[in-house]
């Protein structure tokens, strides 16, 4: 298995899963959405609350907020927890709480995005509670999740034809050597992201001429695999957590088929 | 309230709705707003095209129904 990376921006990646099968594809897939240690509100102790909203609610809300983890500090099921504190009385009406005004036991860990609004307060109300946060897995829980829109294709091998090769050729003769190949007047390219531009020239003849442009083949050993970051960790940790996590259950079942044929 | 999360894909939302509600209050068509805040999926876009907020609605009778209800905190209209 090899992740080549196609594109990123800080909060979300495309890469390619190189060396891989259909089960290993889905196997990295759910150890991206399930397995990542990530933290979360767990537990919400409230002393007041005289707002407009339950406390089951707020509680909703607050485990929902992405939580910066320190992967070094805390693991899962360690029994360590960080507390964020909240007490505020509203001067006006309309005050809102938003996730930043929230008080960490533990500067590292803090909420990883401070704008998301929490309650709306009124005149007068007054909200004073104690957010619990642990370690947990996306599979226990979503609030557990460290990515959203996270998803895998196959990856196409393009068939271009009269149209397509017209308008596409500029940037099919920029792709590296054994990445197309010409079959008749067609080109047939085997790595159409190693080309700079084209994946966009294929979408828009796509869309103006789909007969020109076909997919030949789906290719069983490569895929494209997309997804964003909460915020909770950045993209980079995520993919090693989810790599590791999946390494450490090949290893324990590894270990498991040696021990049952070393006692059978 | 706005939810925090996209039901469906669990991307984080909350903290878009001030500007986006403030831009489309403005006159800007909401589409584009949305493209400018990233939300390219189409679970994430109706969930900003279908909000309605209603806080201030409820928080009028809510008022009348608070125990420490007192006459310098009048209902929130």
């Amino acid at each position: 298995m090899r992740i080549k990376i196609v594109s990123h921006t800080p909060i979300s990646v495309k890469f390619v899963l190189e060396k891989a099968n259909p089960a290993l594809a889905n196997a990295f897939r759910r150890a991206l959405l399930g397995e990542v240690p990530v933290m979360a509100v767990d537990e919400v102790v409230f002393f007041t609350n005289t707002t407009h909203y339950f406390d089951e609610y707020v509680a909703h809300r607050l485990a929902m907020v992405p939580i910066r983890t320190d992967l070094r500090s805390y693991s899962v099921g360690d029994g360590k927890v960080v507390t964020l504190s909240l007490d505020r009385v509203a001067e006006e009406d309309g005050e809102i709480v938003y996730s930043g005004d929230l008080v960490s036991s533990d500067p590292v860990v803090i909420p990883a995005n401070e704008r998301i609004p929490i309650v709306k307060m009124h005149k007068g109300a007054r909200i004073k509670l104690e957010a619990i946060v642990r370690m947990g897995k996306g599979k226990w829980h979503s609030k557990w999740q460290a990515v959203s829109g996270l998803g895998y294709s196959y990856y196409p091998i393009y068939r271009l034809r009269g149209g397509a090769v017209r308008a596409c050729r500029k940037y099919v003769e920029r792709c590296p050597d054994g990445s197309f190949r010409k079959e008749g007047g067609d080109y047939v390219v085997e790595s159409y992201l190693d080309c700079p531009g084209l994946e966009d020239c294929i979408e828009v003849q796509r869309r103006r001429d789909p007969e020109s442009v076909e997919v030949e083949d789906w290719d069983g050993s490569r895929f494209i695999m997309s997804f964003e970051t909460t915020e909770a960790l950045t993209i980079g940790e995520i993919l090693v957590a989810a790599t590791d996590e999946l390494l450490k259950k090949f290893n324990s079942l590894k270990e498991k088929i040696s021990n049952a044929e070393g006692g059978g | 309230m706005f939810p925090v999360r996209c039901f469906t894909c669990g991307k984080v939302i909350g903290d878009k709705w001030d500007e986006y509600a403030e831009r489309v209050a403005s006159g800007e068509p909401p589409g584009k707003v949305l493209d400018d805040l990233g939300i390219d999926r189409y679970c994430c876009r109706r969930m900003f095209l279908t909000h309605v907020d209603l806080t201030g609605e409820f928080s009028r009778f809510a008022a009348l129904a608070r125990i420490d209800a007192t006459p310098e905190s009048p209902p929130n209209v």
